[in-house]
């Protein structure tokens, strides 16, 4: 392996900045950590050695490589993607490639009727998330459509959206996970699933249901921190651009009513009658319309029909505290928890001025990582549950094609324990998304669920018992192919550097070498191939008992250490 | 917190939690355990409860209102379960589906006429408003209306302020749910855990698993996560070390052999799970002084449901969280006042509380938007059954911008309440637990130590 790639195990140290860890590990020096790493760690769900080599591979400098990287990674439709989407389709999922009418004939008006199943769309849709984390040469893109799936949460597994959340993921997050805010933002207020969960279909002229107008302010464009909510209309002073700087309850209930007809073509009593107002797809239904005018962030708006819907999202998304609001998630999504303002609002200004541009999201994303590219805060953010859970698969090179099943099957036990984390795929229920900050997803519950998941994973087999799903075998024996290099510090060693590829505590590897050794002579190499994948009883020569399981153990409980949570 | 002295000292023994305190320290038990201080139990239902829809005007003016405000959201008197003159509770807090309203109370109907539960009509924010989930939920759980940057939760202040708590040999406070309350917030010795009775780390080869005694110096790897997040400082460090050190105290309860006293019936639900969870925590006496749970669910814009009492296959959205949540009421409560330590209600507070109540008029979805003033109920052997507070009344005049229930009873005025009378904490420190929180005036919900 280059030697470039993530350093050796000793001798390099925490980089100065480290935010995760309050202190310094004595026998570390004061290099920063390998920028190839640092880069990647921020940028894909965790970095293999062969994506550290390619990496390096791309360019003769620093520099030159990550902009690179980032020319193929936002430019993600070019970057060939067969092995992730040959996968998917060996996978055989029966519900990704189903149009809105098709979903709505087959999992709604179909299961209404004993039919299939409600919730295959959103089973497989998950399946396929999990699946292209891992997989994916598209690893930005991929964090990128989890951010947009965060920012424009849906409960995917409720009874009415799950039918439809495939159509969701494909035809509304996933194409504009780098394009246009606007045309997104669009594509989600005349999306099924989001009709569906904020309520808007039912939202019409007499009787307005401000669901989702509260919701499009407070977290989908202006945030909570411009909310003024006793203010009457025209009390919110206006910025240069003519636009009120906030909005207030008035704003929300003039909103609901710009919306009101924005609805679903879900058979309701008083649609028209037949087929085509019950296939699930858009509709803007002008007889539910309130006429009248509106008065929205200080301007009145007249009575355009469906036309008013789409000046309100054209003032929230011109608007200066849009760029902000966004800006400071994607920062805090890509960098820190609390990025600098100085990022954030360096970020705004080019939100702002291409906001109709068609590569307005990129632009931006690619502004933030070069920005405070060159190694500068590593690891001041945690991987979330699912995050962990894609890193131990990824690292371990696992083999896997997950099916929506429930059961006692491997995928189901997997997905069953990720749930239980609480970050399951689309099971947030709030419409504010899964919490990006790291004092959400430290609490005992979150850590103590997170590390039975992963104390699991290398136990899990496929389906048909072939194979365990991580090849921890396979690659210890690649990595160590000479029997007399698996001692225990060797075997340790190979799968910190595979695993996290910086130093961990002296005191973790001497305890992680003891526990794999028990009482072997530090330099007596291990057998970890007699009897595989169980080994024998040898209560007498612990060294000797069930030695593959034990290693199995070691590298699960490296994917615990405090060391691989950091990104 | 050390708590790994107390596990050793009892983990051989907790094998049921019925067993009386002093199998678990022996003679001088009394002297160690938890001092049998009061608990205080803050449910918080997410998403705002359309408290007029389960305590709701059953005659009088103010159903006069109700009907005229409420159209077809208005849930007919012949379907409700009158607990008063002129106030009735929705029929799914005190019988299933098929039970008619006339049939034998059970959940908080029962309780109600127990004199166990107390009700709040009209309890909120005080002067502040928001109609923003986000925001209101902030503000309660800090305690802090108008202001969610606080950053303390009151619990965490409450624990500070308060005197004479017992020494914790777990955790003086447990949030009941995935990620730490925000009522919690600061609390380093609080413990967040959704599920106690399924929290194991038990996914590696049995071989390995945890340590076999029979097996000179095996060590199972369930063993080396504390030593593994012993080394090293920072908040990820601190929270591993609690996570680690929780794996172990809830490793060494057995929730799955425990047995409910009272025959009392926990819904098989997350929420019934916790609530179970708690009981046997607080039999447990180990020094707990909080606990918190969450149970969400409760922003019913659309197809909020109307009650059909008698008729078992009617699907009614609301009342069956009602329901839900009314059956692990009852069954904590049970399990607890039938407890063969005594009656534990006695030294359990129960407030339940949302963070906003909706909209008077229904909206066209057959569901009802965010509003204002709410209800809160406490229950316990030390409240005082009944109504507290003022109704803000539902007449034109005594709407919030013409739309809304106003807010008559501070929600602080009942947590404070609670803490003063039941919490030990001095009414002087009232100030450093709800910071600007001027005028403590007893609704007289609880009864004085």
């Amino acid at each position: 392996m280059d030697s470039n790639a993530g350093g050796t195990m000793r001798g390099v140290a925490q980089g100065s900045d480290d935010r995760i860890f309050a202190d310094r590990f004595e026998d570390h020096s004061g290099a920063a950590p390998d920028f190839a790493r640092s880069i990647l760690e921020r940028t894909t769900y965790g970095a293999r050695p062969e994506d550290i080599e390619y990496f390096l591979s791309l360019a003769s400098s620093d520099e030159d490589r990550l902009h690179a990287w980032l020319d193929q990674q936002l430019a993600w439709q070019d970057l060939p993607d067969t092995a992730a989407e040959q996968r998917i389709a060996d996978a055989g999922y029966q519900t990704l490639d189903k149009s809105i009418e098709q979903l709505w004939a087959d999992h709604v008006r179909g299961a209404l009727s004993g039919g299939s199943d409600r919730y295959l769309p959103a089973a497989e849709t998950e399946a396929a998330r999990l699946l292209r984390a891992v997989y994916s040469r598209r690893q930005l893109y991929e964090l990128m459509v989890e951010f947009w799936h965060d920012h424009f949460n849906v409960a995917g597994w409720d009874f009415s959206i799950a039918p439809v959340l495939a159509h969701y993921d494909r035809d509304v997050i996933r194409p504009g996970a780098l394009g246009n805010f606007r045309q997104l933002l669009e594509d989600v207020a005349r999306s099924t699933a989001m009709l569906l969960y904020l309520d808007n279909n039912s939202n019409r002229a007499g009787g307005y249901n401000e669901n989702w107008a509260r919701e499009l302010l407070e977290l989908h464009t202006l945030g909570s921190d411009v909310y003024f909510p006793g203010a009457t209309h025209g009390e919110i002073e206006k910025g240069d651009d003519g636009l009120a700087v906030g909005y207030s309850d008035a704003d929300v209930y003039d909103v609901a009513r710009c919306f009101t007809g924005w609805t679903v073509r879900n058979g309701h009593w008083q649609l028209p009658d037949g087929p085509d107002y019950d296939n699930g797809a858009f509709l803007y239904y002008a007889n539910w319309h309130e006429g009248g005018n509106k008065f929205v962030l200080g301007s009145w708006i007249g009575p355009l029909g469906q036309l008013e819907a789409s000046l309100v999202m054209d003032f929230l998304c011109m608007h200066r505290q849009t760029a902000r609001h966004l800006c400071e998630k994607l920062c805090r999504r890509l960098i820190d928890d609390e990025p600098s303002q100085a990022l954030v609002e360096s970020a705004a200004e080019i939100w702002h001025e291409h906001w109709q541009s068609d590569d307005q999201i990129a632009l931006v994303v690619r502004h933030i990582l070069t920005e405070t590219a060159l190694g500068e805060g590593f690891g001041a953010k945690l991987r979330r549950p699912f995050e962990l859970l894609c890193a131990a698969l990824r690292k371990t090179g696992a083999d896997f094609e997950p099916q929506p099943d429930s059961g006692w099957s491997p995928y189901g036990e997997l997905l069953s324990r990720l749930r239980q984390t609480g970050h399951g795929c689309f099971r947030w229920p709030a419409p504010d998304g899964y919490p990006d900050r790291s004092d959400a997803w430290t609490s005992a519950s979150v850590m103590g669920q997170s590390w039975r998941l992963l104390s699991r994973l290398p136990e899990l087999r496929r389906p048909d018992d072939s194979d365990f799903l991580l090849r921890i075998q396979h690659l210890t024996l690649e990595g160590l192919p000479a029997p007399a290099d698996r001692t225990a510090a060797g075997l340790v060693d190979l799968w910190l550097q595979r695993l996290i590829g910086r130093p961990v505590a002296a005191v973790r590897r001497t305890q992680l070498v003891d526990f794999l050794r028990q009482d072997a002579a530090p330099d007596t190499p291990l057998d970890i191939t007699s009897g595989y994948p169980t080994g024998q009883w040898s209560a007498g020569k612990l060294s000797a008992h069930y030695t593959p399981p034990r290693l199995r153990a070691t590298v699960a409980m490296i994917m615990m250490l405090p060391e691989f949570y950091q990104r | 917190m050390k708590r790994r002295t107390f596990i050793k000292g009892c983990c051989a023994a907790a094998v049921g939690a019925t067993l009386p305190m002093s199998a678990f320290f022996g003679p001088a038990g009394a002297a160690v355990r938890g001092s049998g201080g009061d608990v205080l139990v803050y449910v918080f239902l997410r998403g705002g409860l359309d408290g007029l829809h389960l305590v709701v005007p059953y005659a009088g003016s103010e159903r006069g209102h109700y009907e005229l405000l409420r159209a077809e959201l208005a849930i007919p008197e012949a379907n409700l379960r009158p607990i008063s003159a002129d106030w009735a509770l929705h029929p799914r807090a005190g019988g299933g589906a098929g039970d008619a309203v006339g049939s034998a109370p059970k959940w908080l109907h029962r309780l109600w006429q127990q004199g166990e539960l107390a009700i709040v009509q009209g309890a909120g924010m005080p002067e502040h408003l928001s109609r923003s989930h986000f925001d209101a939920q902030a503000w309660m759980d800090l305690g802090t209306p108008g202001d969610n940057s606080t950053a303390d939760g009151w619990i965490t202040r409450y624990l500070a302020a308060a005197s004479g708590l017992p020494a914790a040999q777990l955790a003086p406070v447990i949030g009941l749910a995935d990620t730490r309350p925000r009522s919690l917030t600061g609390a380093n010795e609080a413990l967040t855990v959704a599920l106690p009775s399924e929290f194991r780390v038990d996914g590696f080869h049995w071989s390995w698993r945890s340590s076999d005694p029979d097996i000179g110096s095996h060590q199972g790897a369930q063993e080396l996560i504390a030593p593994l997040w012993a080394a090293g400082s920072g908040p990820l460090l601190n929270s591993g070390r609690d996570a680690a050190e929780a794996l172990e105290t809830m490793g060494s309860l057995d929730f799955a052999a425990y047995e409910p006293e009272g025959g009392a019936l926990y819904p098989d639900t997350t929420l019934g799970s916790q609530f179970r969870s708690l009981a046997q925590l607080i039999k447990f006496d180990t020094g707990l002084v909080a606990a918190t749970l969450d149970y969400g669910g409760w922003d019913t814009h659309a197809g909020q449901g109307m009650p059909q009492p008698g008729n078992a296959g009617h699907y009614d959205y609301f009342g069956n969280r009602v329901e839900e949540l009314s059956r692990a009421l009852d069954a904590f409560h049970t399990d607890l006042s039938t407890s063969s330590q005594g009656n534990l209600m006695n030294r359990v507070n129960v407030v339940v509380l949302s963070e906003f109540g909706r909209k008077v008029r229904p909206n066209e979805s057959g569901g009802s938007d965010h509003g204002h003033g709410n209800v809160m109920l406490a229950l316990g052997g030390r409240v005082n059954g009944g109504f507290h507070g003022s109704f803000p009344g539902l007449d034109a005049g005594s709407l919030l911008e013409a739309q809304d229930l106003a807010s008559s009873s501070d929600f602080r005025q009942v947590l404070a309440e609670a803490l003063v009378r039941r919490m030990g904490l001095p009414q002087a420190q009232l100030e450093a637990v709800f910071p600007g929180f001027e005028s403590y005036s007893p609704l007289g919900v609880f009864e004085s130590a």
